[in-house]
């Protein structure tokens, strides 16, 4: 499983993506249907997960409590709640999970 | 005169009768659409859906008891997109190493038994005996790939690798 992430805009332009650790990233997101994470928990391993800006307010939060879960990926989720709050901050901004 | 008669009427209803005999008969199934020719025995094909246009593959089916794969167009661009070098999404993925063998993997899939997943689709998880692409998982080439479909069987992805 190889999970990357884009930022993008309403007519598709990509402005960031995180695509260089997407196997890592795929190992540390919750498992699908984890209660404790009712946005994350249900990514589509093998489709896209279209979040919008203001669905932020509950993604953020959530990539927050992995990263105070998880040893030794600091970086890698330093790098996606970035992205979340671009998204958050901007006009009619995405954030996809791509699935495989 | 009334016995020619007789027989004329009886010619007629038989002709009537084998007319529309002819019209209620399930139609023979089709599997090869315009668009894609799918070679094999009959019903022991993969499925390919009408609708499928965007490649002219021709694929040969493993022999099977049963259809379980269905190729559907939208199945074929997903993996297009994310598990070819060229594709608009591929970066950070596991890739296949020539997009004309795909379809004929997927199809090569169906002698495989189908693990369930949490979601109800299912994967097929297939050695091809030789090299089909690079794993991102291991960074290395390898031949082992994996077929997700609907429960129902249409396709949803494949890609190189474990599930």
């Amino acid at each position: 499983m190889a999970m990357t992430v884009l930022l993008r805009t309403a007519s598709g332009k990509v402005l960031r993506s995180l695509t260089e650790d997407s196997v890592r990233l795929s190992r540390i997101l919750p498992p699908i249907g984890d209660d404790d994470f009712p946005f994350l928990g249900l990514l589509d391993p093998y489709g896209d997960t279209f979040f919008s800006s203001l669905q932020m307010r509950a993604v953020i939060p959530e990539i927050r409590r992995i990263r105070a879960l998880s040893q030794d990926a600091d970086d890698l989720l330093a790098e996606l709640e970035e992205l979340a709050e671009e998204c958050r901050d901007g006009n009619r901004l995405f954030l996809i999970f791509v699935g495989d | 005169m009334r016995p020619r008669l007789l027989i004329l009427f009886a010619a007629v209803l038989a002709l009537v009768g084998g007319l529309l005999a002819g019209c209620v008969s399930p139609p023979a199934p089709v599997r090869v659409t315009t668009h894609t020719q799918v070679q094999g025995t009959p019903d022991t094909g993969v499925r390919v859906s009408p609708e499928t246009s965007l490649a002219s593959f021709v694929v040969t089916v493993p022999a099977r008891a049963d259809s379980r794969i269905n190729i559907t167009d939208d199945g074929l661009t997903h993996i297009f997109d994310r598990h070819l070098a060229e594709g608009s999404l591929s970066a950070g993925k596991s890739l296949f190493n020539d997009k004309d063998s795909i379809p004929q993997l997927i199809a090569n899939a169906e002698v495989a038994v189908p693990l369930s997943q949490s979601n109800g689709n299912l994967a097929y998880v297939v050695d091809a005996g030789r090299i089909i692409g690079v794993d991102r998982e291991t960074g290395q080439a390898t031949s082992v790939y994996t077929v997700i479909t609907r429960p129902g069987g249409d396709l949803v992805t494949a890609f190189p690798g474990n599930p």
